[in-house]
């Protein structure tokens, strides 16, 4: 039982050997002739601006957050998956209200608007140019 | 696999003295080493492979000049990476950025620990099979941002921000698909997978048409969830049309971008290694794996009757004078066909199972994905945020649901017990 996660040690081994083997080759017949610029960071050939390592948009961890708990949901599904051909009734409702729970979170995050990538409704707005549209409205 | 290659090595006398131990670890690096073999040398020819399907699919030639009908450029390609320098930027975070690449690769590489490529070939036959190449193969994730982040660059780090949001979103929907698979058969073993899907019954086990016992074909929610996961699986790869992390036009090459020559090249590999995954995935989970499509001789036969059939109405059809690459489908069956009704041997040969038959589904499969590159344009981040959480999410949970009733409803789960 044991020995197939060895088997999966062994591959990471081996791929690890066989890979740096040609970074070993690339290291004895590839150039070295290193410079200042080559060393820079890529920005399209301009001088780079600042930090690269900037302050990052709150959506990226709200869909994090919204992958943990389905992800973990993913993982609690899988042991029923295996068992449901045979425990029957029991498994067969529990499965429809952990499922339920996770619809109505869904449903909840949905209604949000936190799944909404460009946010459209804002609290004081009705659209992302709101005031633009606001103004032109008012103006002729 | 390991056990009887090792016992096999232990029959000549020569070997003896390498003892029960030895024999098996001198089995697991030859499986291994073969297996590594198999990931480069299917980085070298997919890629070629690609570039010659997009070139046909854009009435071009592609490459041509290296090798006959340019067969050999992406080995000088390979060859011109391991000639490059070796450039770490000076701001980049130095242990990261050389990290980052292996564990993307290693993790590519060690799913296919447990792929099983025909009903004997499978290096690690573990119980789990299904949850480990799922985990394993989402470990990639961590290797992009981690490369992104150290590359100290403005492109890469905006490529793996996108490409972490997008293989966490889909990572979703591809569990919750192959879930339904499993709910069918109860095992996540990859081999019993498979043999749950052995012979010929009807289609969705009540409309008359004679289909293979694939899970695709098991019932209507396993049929949507094979196509959830062939998207969603899409997008984890990072292809085409789901390819924003590293939309060349926006993000110069996304996460990649400071990489050079052989480091850039365990991306490369690793990529098409995930690819292949995928597309061994998808035919072990929902195409029967290494089952044959046809049960016996006689199946052979009439089954690649069938699709010669089906191949010349299709030339009819397309009106094949216009490209004279339509008609090798037409060839192909008519000739493979013709073969089974002469030769039963031949008959008997396709209605085995084993590798031939993976490797026809995956290859169709990853032949599938380079076609979604040239038909499907390149979805933006919002839409792609939709496509994951509005759609296939709840997509995949009705399906979940859809197989729990279905099954409830056809017998196949006793209730009451």
């Amino acid at each position: 039982m044991h020995e197939h996660y060895g088997v999966v040690l062994a591959f990471g081994i081996l791929g690890f050997i066989l890979m740096y083997v040609a970074f070993i080759l690339q290291k004895l017949i590839g150039p070295k002739n290193s410079s200042e610029l080559k060393l820079d960071t890529y920005e399209c050939g301009e001088p780079t601006e600042g930090s690269s390592w900037v302050q990052f948009n709150i959506r990226f961890y709200v869909i994090a957050l919204i992958f943990i708990v389905f992800d973990v949901e993913v993982v609690f599904l899988f042991p029923w998956a295996v068992v449901f051909k045979d425990m029957g009734f029991v498994t067969f409702i529990e499965v429809f209200v952990f499922l339920a729970i996770l619809v109505v979170g869904l449903a909840y995050v949905w209604a949000k608007g936190d799944l909404e990538w460009v946010k459209m409704k804002l609290k004081y707005g009705t659209g992302r140019y709101a005031a633009t549209r606001l103004h032109e409205s008012e103006s002729p | 696999m390991i056990d009887a290659i090792a016992s096999w090595m232990l029959q000549f006398g020569a070997l003896n003295w390498l003892g029960e131990t030895g024999a098996s670890l001198v089995a697991v690096a030859l499986v291994g080493i073969t297996l590594f073999i198999f990931v480069a040398a299917n980085a070298i020819v997919l890629v070629y492979v690609e570039r010659k399907v997009s070139a046909f699919m854009q009435v071009r030639l592609g490459p041509m000049r290296v090798g006959p009908m340019g067969t050999l450029q992406t080995v000088a390609d390979a060859l011109k990476l391991l000639v490059k320098e070796d450039i770490i930027p000076q701001f980049a975070d130095k242990v990261l950025f050389r990290v980052g690449p292996w564990v993307i690769l290693i993790s590519a590489f060690v799913a296919f620990a447990a792929i099983p490529f025909s009903p004997t070939w499978v290096p690690a036959d573990m119980s789990i099979g299904l949850f480990y190449v799922l985990s394993v193969s989402s470990v990639v994730v961590i290797g992009i941002v981690m490369s992104g982040w150290a590359s100290n660059n403005k492109w890469s780090l905006y490529g793996a921000m996108r490409s972490a949001a997008q293989i966490v979103s889909y990572e979703i929907p591809v569990g919750l698909s192959l879930l339904a698979a499993v709910a069918v058969v109860g095992t996540l073993n990859l081999q019993e997978l498979i043999q749950a899907q052995a012979g010929v019954g009807n289609l969705f086990h009540w409309i008359p048409i004679p289909v293979p016992n694939w899970f695709i074909f098991n019932n209507p929610f396993l049929f949507i969830a094979a196509f959830v996961y062939l998207i969603a699986a899409t997008a984890e790869v990072n292809r085409t049309p789901f390819d924003i992390p590293e939309a060349e036009s926006e993000l110069v090459a996304g996460f990649m971008t400071e990489f050079s020559g052989i480091r850039w090249a365990l991306f490369f590999l690793s990529e098409y290694a995930n690819a292949a995954v995928v597309a061994l995935l998808t035919a072990i989970v929902f195409l029967g794996g290494w089952q044959s499509p046809f049960p016996d001789i006689q199946g052979a036969r009439i089954g690649m009757s069938v699709l010669a059939v089906l191949a010349i109405i299709w030339t009819f059809y397309v009106k094949v004078k216009a490209n004279r690459l339509s008609i090798y489908p037409l060839a192909v069956t008519v000739v493979l066909a013709v073969l089974a009704w002469l030769f039963p041997a031949f008959a008997q040969w396709l209605a085995n199972p084993g590798l031939l038959w993976i490797a026809i589904k995956g290859g169709t499969i990853i032949f599938m994905l380079m076609w979604f590159r040239w038909t499907f344009p390149r979805l933006r981040v919002d839409q792609l945020m939709y496509v994951s959480w509005k759609v296939l999410l709840p997509l995949a949970m009705i399906n979940l649901a859809g197989v729990a009733i279905w099954m409830w409803l056809t017998g196949a789960i006793n209730l009451v017990g």
